[in-house]
């Protein structure tokens, strides 16, 4: 329950921010907004956050960067963008999988209606 | 089978009068089982288009109801809305906003859409749909409304 709370509290925000600077800016400018407001909320937010990679053997292949980490266990992709589309969504599991954390939001701004997906990542 | 009370559907019908010309907007929420939908709550939302045609949930206030709901231990069953001056049947934007959008994908997948015409106010209309695609009316899929 607590994390659909904490999704509530990012679409809300999300939505204030378009609201506010509506579409059209680099994707930088919402993941700094977002994180900007959130932070002032109160919740623990890390930027950029890097997640490892490994391969089947434990080998360390590379790193993805997270737009958003929010409270050690929501992963945040954001884009800015006409339209969200397959390989975003793709995007965003890689992540969940790459790091076994099981919630992630998909936020683009760039349309001229807010878009949000959320994914749940089941460990089963 | 969409199952709902006369006092939640006379709520309906009073939120679609007061915003006449207006289409105003809503959850239903409740719960599902084999034989159809129960509605045990409504929850109207404000639509940002104020217009006549159309209808947008404004998202706050739909966080909100989505959380309520939520707290409340049901699940959305359906989206309502009226049609101030029209047959209840969906029209083109209704379908293509059930969609994300312009992808063939449903925005809620499942859910019933509950038209409620108001073109005779003293006998308002309840009709309910599956929107399945963007074909009309192939992918509209009509199902029948107990008002008890």
């Amino acid at each position: 329950m607590e994390i659909l709370r904490l999704c509530d509290v990012v679409r809300e925000t999300s939505f204030e921010i378009h609201r506010y600077h509506r579409s059209g800016h680099l994707e930088k400018v919402y993941e700094n907004a977002l994180a900007h407001r959130l932070s002032k909320l109160g919740y623990a937010i890390e930027q950029q956050y890097p997640l490892p990679v490994y391969d089947e053997d434990g080998t360390l292949l590379g790193d993805y960067y997270a737009d958003l980490y929010i409270e050690k266990c929501l992963v945040v992709e954001l884009k800015a963008c006409r339209a969200l589309c397959d390989e975003h969504t793709a995007q965003l599991l890689g992540y969940l999988r790459a790091s076994r954390i099981e919630h992630g939001l998909l936020i683009n701004f760039g349309a001229p209606h807010l878009q949000i997906k959320k994914y749940i990542l089941s460990k089963s | 089978m969409l199952s709902l009370s006369q006092e939640q559907f006379e709520k309906i019908v009073a939120q679609g009068l007061e915003g006449k010309p207006l289409e105003i907007c809503g959850f239903l929420a409740g719960q599902t089982s084999p034989d159809g939908k129960q509605v045990v709550g409504v929850f109207p939302i404000e639509s940002d288009d104020k217009s006549e045609l159309t209808y947008s949930m404004n998202p706050l206030q739909q966080i909100k109801a989505e959380r309520e709901i939520r707290e409340r231990g049901l699940e959305i069953v359906g989206i309502y809305h009226t049609h101030p001056a029209t047959v209840p049947y969906p029209s083109k934007t209704d379908v293509a906003r059930a969609h994300w959008g312009e992808t063939d994908d449903l925005l809620f997948p499942g859910y019933s859409y509950l038209i409620v015409s108001l073109r005779e106010p003293t006998s308002p209309e309840p009709r309910s749909y599956y929107i399945n695609g963007r074909r009309i009316p192939e992918d509209i899929e009509e199902e029948s409304v107990v008002i008890e």
